[in-house]
């Protein structure tokens, strides 16, 4: 494992070593880190992907793109060079995370598994002495890493969208929470369909139109103005409370409004329910949460409330609709309408969604805390801003 | 041609072969310069063994759609099912009703594949820079429509042509996109008050002596579209109907030269044939025939009567006819003239009414482009 270059990075304020290492080498570097890498999407199956051709150059001697490793855990007191990095990491590299490689590392170590089982000794040790190159960044600044990537277009195997909101999102996952809540990440590979489970994605997309006070979705570029408040929030350690609290505050109502509707369901086999059969299944979507965390950011903006528990204790005290049905029929009404109409669906229902928490809880509307008219109250203002 | 990436520097990135990722979801395109590949988000449930090779895909523009204005595409004179018609905003969306459905889906996949290797268009917009991860509408107007044709279900796909059929969807309101023009920049008078499809689109195509007029192509392709006045739009559509009148000329033309060749040296029959030509020299005579002897089936022009009478009320213009029973030779000739000749003494008030004019002009003509008949 050889250092061939250290060089600093000024923005990210960490170190980044390029390394030129033997596969052998890097899987028993890595083979520990595999499990727990938090950063990445999951393994790509499809046998025809374009990792079954990667597989096979690696075969030919092709010289893959460099691997992108960080080491966390450096406390920034201690003093590396060229001679003493290398033991470093290799003593510490429990606490290497896979920042951009993982796929390709996969293709490794099914390629090793594949050719360790063909007993060809020539082939296996031509595989284990082939030459990779990674960097690792010590002393690692996450949102930096992560800003570096998206401005760089490092790697030769882009991440989408998605994966990019899940990164850089992805320390709020762990924000501890109540007992009740259960964040859904998309590696878990399950849908968020029970009582208190959340989509992670859908979560961290209400809280970002929170943090924007803007329900539509997040845009490529926007991603680094994201970055940048992030950064500048973090500063502060309050944006982990404010997490927190907006997660709790939605599941408060997403639970009440279920609570307050006697959890019934709309039954005509016959119709479609563009919004939802019951009341959570109208409002526990990725439209509903981004709309929620928009209007409670402009309620805020406006003074209207002061935060997550006004938020919090409004849904505790939500009105319950004389007729359960004829509310969820009419938010099933308006979805139609949408869908018959917009030409970006998606981006109407979060609209529609934004104007209707707004009406939901501001203290100083004559909906408040009436979950049944403030539908029709939305609706309207939805019409005058659209049509 | 290739979607094309402006990477700076005068340098342009061509992508090419997308392959899917389903990790992303998204289609993966490699730069023909072998630099990092480039993702285009697609949400859509992936469908295997969807060859889009098996597709004819065109761009079109339209302004006034909903998202889930998806509908199935038949051709006319047989009816039978060719294809699907559908925004493009739904082939990447999973918010409407067809968000599940496989037949819609494979649609969606084998268009949204031949998208990605850039159809025929090169006026595609370029993103300014190179991301790795864009959307399809880094390359397409959001206002794009997608109508997508599967190959076996033409009896003559390799004869086809879309630009047979350019009347029956301008009659729904679609514009085929224009290589060199930008459709952001149709003219918003002209998106609008089209015929609503229904369950379904119907295509006919125009008629023979029409469909290879490349005139025509261009006419209803890039002049209308971006004509920005009614006054504009009235004219051009116009040339349409001179181009089918001077047809039929054409044709008493060639039967008064071989009338005349068979009539023997006597005056009084020549003269005959000389006042039959005469008579159907007359511009008023040759358009009451084009609408009442060569549309078939005939077409419903009482939009286009109604339109045109108001503003001739407007102009002062009497007549001796009632107004529903009027021919075109008293509505819509008057009109033409009032035009052509006398457009300074029209007051700027009445100017307004050849809005509803061109709209009911743009139908008439659609609809005559493919009934048109010179027998």
């Amino acid at each position: 494992m050889d250092v061939l270059s250290k060089l600093h990075d000024g923005r990210i304020q960490s170190d980044n070593y390029l390394f030129e290492l033997s596969i052998d080498e890097y899987l028993n570097l890595v083979k520990g880190v595999l499990a727990q890498n938090e950063f990445q999407r999951r393994r790509v199956s499809s046998s025809k992907s374009i990792y079954s051709l990667l597989k096979q150059d690696i075969q030919r001697g092709c010289v893959i793109p460099p691997i992108v490793l960080a080491l966390t855990a450096v406390t920034g007191k201690e003093h590396f060079d060229k001679d003493n990095i290398t033991k470093y990491i290799q003593d510490n590299r429990q606490n290497l995370v896979i920042l951009d490689g993982l796929q390709r590392t996969y293709s490794l170590v099914d390629l090793y598994s594949e050719v360790q089982s063909t007993g060809d000794d020539a082939a296996i040790n031509s595989l284990k002495g082939h030459k990779i190159r990674v960097e690792i960044y010590v002393g690692i600044n996450r949102l930096g890493i992560l800003y570096r990537m998206l401005t760089l277009n490092t790697g030769q195997t882009p991440m989408s969208l998605r994966q990019q909101i899940e990164m850089l999102y992805l320390d709020y996952a762990k924000t501890p929470v109540s007992q009740s809540i259960k964040l859904i990440r998309e590696v878990d590979d399950k849908a968020a369909v029970n009582f208190g489970e959340y989509n992670f994605r859908e979560v961290i997309e209400g809280f970002n139109s929170y943090l924007e006070r803007n329900e539509l979705p997040i845009e490529r570029a926007d991603l680094l103005e994201n970055i940048k408040s992030l950064e500048k929030l973090s500063q502060e350690n309050a944006q982990r409370d404010i997490f927190k609290d907006y997660l709790e505050a939605w599941h408060t109502f997403i639970e009440q409004i279920g609570i307050k509707t006697n959890q019934v369901a709309l039954t005509d086999l016959e119709q479609t329910f563009p919004m939802g059969k019951t009341a959570p299944q109208c409002f526990k979507k990725a439209q509903a949460i981004t709309g929620f965390g928009a209007a409670v950011g402009r309620l805020v903006d406006f003074r209207l409330i002061g935060g997550f528990t006004d938020i919090q204790n409004a849904a505790l005290d939500l009105t319950a609709p004389s007729d359960a049905i004829a509310f969820i029929e009419e938010l099933n009404k308006v979805g139609s309408w949408i869908n018959n109409n917009a030409k970006r669906i998606g981006n109407a229902q979060r609209m529609f969604y934004q104007y209707y928490f707004r009406e939901l809880f501001n203290p100083e509307g004559t909906q408040f805390k009436n979950p049944a008219l403030a539908v029709d109250a939305a609706f309207q203002k939805y019409l005058s801003q659209n049509t | 041609m290739p979607l094309q990436l402006d990477a700076g520097g005068g340098s342009i990135l061509k992508l090419a072969n997308p392959k899917f990722d389903e990790g992303a979801p998204a289609f993966l395109l490699s730069p023909t310069d072998g630099s990092g590949e480039v993702y285009l988000d697609y949400p859509s449930p992936f469908q295997e063994n969807v060859p889009y090779s098996d597709y004819l895909v065109y761009a079109f523009t339209k302004y006034d759609y909903s998202e889930g204005d998806i509908y199935e595409l038949y051709l006319k004179s047989d009816e039978k099912r060719i294809g699907m018609v559908f925004p493009l905003q739904a082939a990447v969306s999973r918010d409407h009703e067809k968000a599940d459905d496989v037949r819609f889906l494979r649609f969606a996949q084998g268009a949204f594949m031949a998208l990605c290797n850039g159809l025929d268009m090169a006026h595609l917009r370029q993103p300014g820079s190179v991301q790795r991860s864009l959307s399809i509408f880094d390359f397409y107007s959001p206002n794009t429509i997608v109508v997508c044709i599967f190959k076996p279900q033409l009896a003559d796909a390799a004869n086809f042509r879309i630009q047979h059929y350019l009347a029956s969807f301008l009659r729904y309101g679609y514009f085929l996109q224009e290589p060199t023009l930008d459709p952001s920049k149709i003219a918003p008078e002209v998106r609008d008050q089209f015929e609503e499809p229904g369950n379904r689109i119907s295509i006919e195509a125009m008629a023979s002596e029409m469909r290879e007029v490349a005139f025509i192509t261009h006419l209803l392709q890039v002049l209308l579209p971006y004509a920005n006045t009614p006054l504009l739009r009235f004219f051009y559509l116009y040339q349409i109907v001179e181009l089918m009148m001077g047809t039929l000329l054409e044709q008493s033309f060639a039967e008064f030269k071989t009338r005349l060749a068979a009539t023997p040296a006597a005056a009084s029959g020549i003269r005959e044939v000389i006042e039959e030509l005469q008579d159907q020299l007359s511009e008023k005579k040759r358009i009451s025939k084009l609408f009442g002897q060569h549309m078939k089936p005939a077409i419903d022009l009482s939009d286009l009567r109604s339109s045109c009478n108001d503003f001739l009320k407007s102009l002062g213009t009497t007549f001796s006819t009632p107004e529903d029973q009027r021919g075109v030779n008293e509505f819509l000739y008057p009109v033409r003239n009032a035009l052509f000749h006398n457009l300074r003494n029209v007051e700027p008030t009445n100017l307004a009414k050849l809005d509803e004019i061109a709209v009911a002009m743009r139908a008439a003509v659609c609809d005559s482009l493919v009934r048109f008949s010179v027998t």
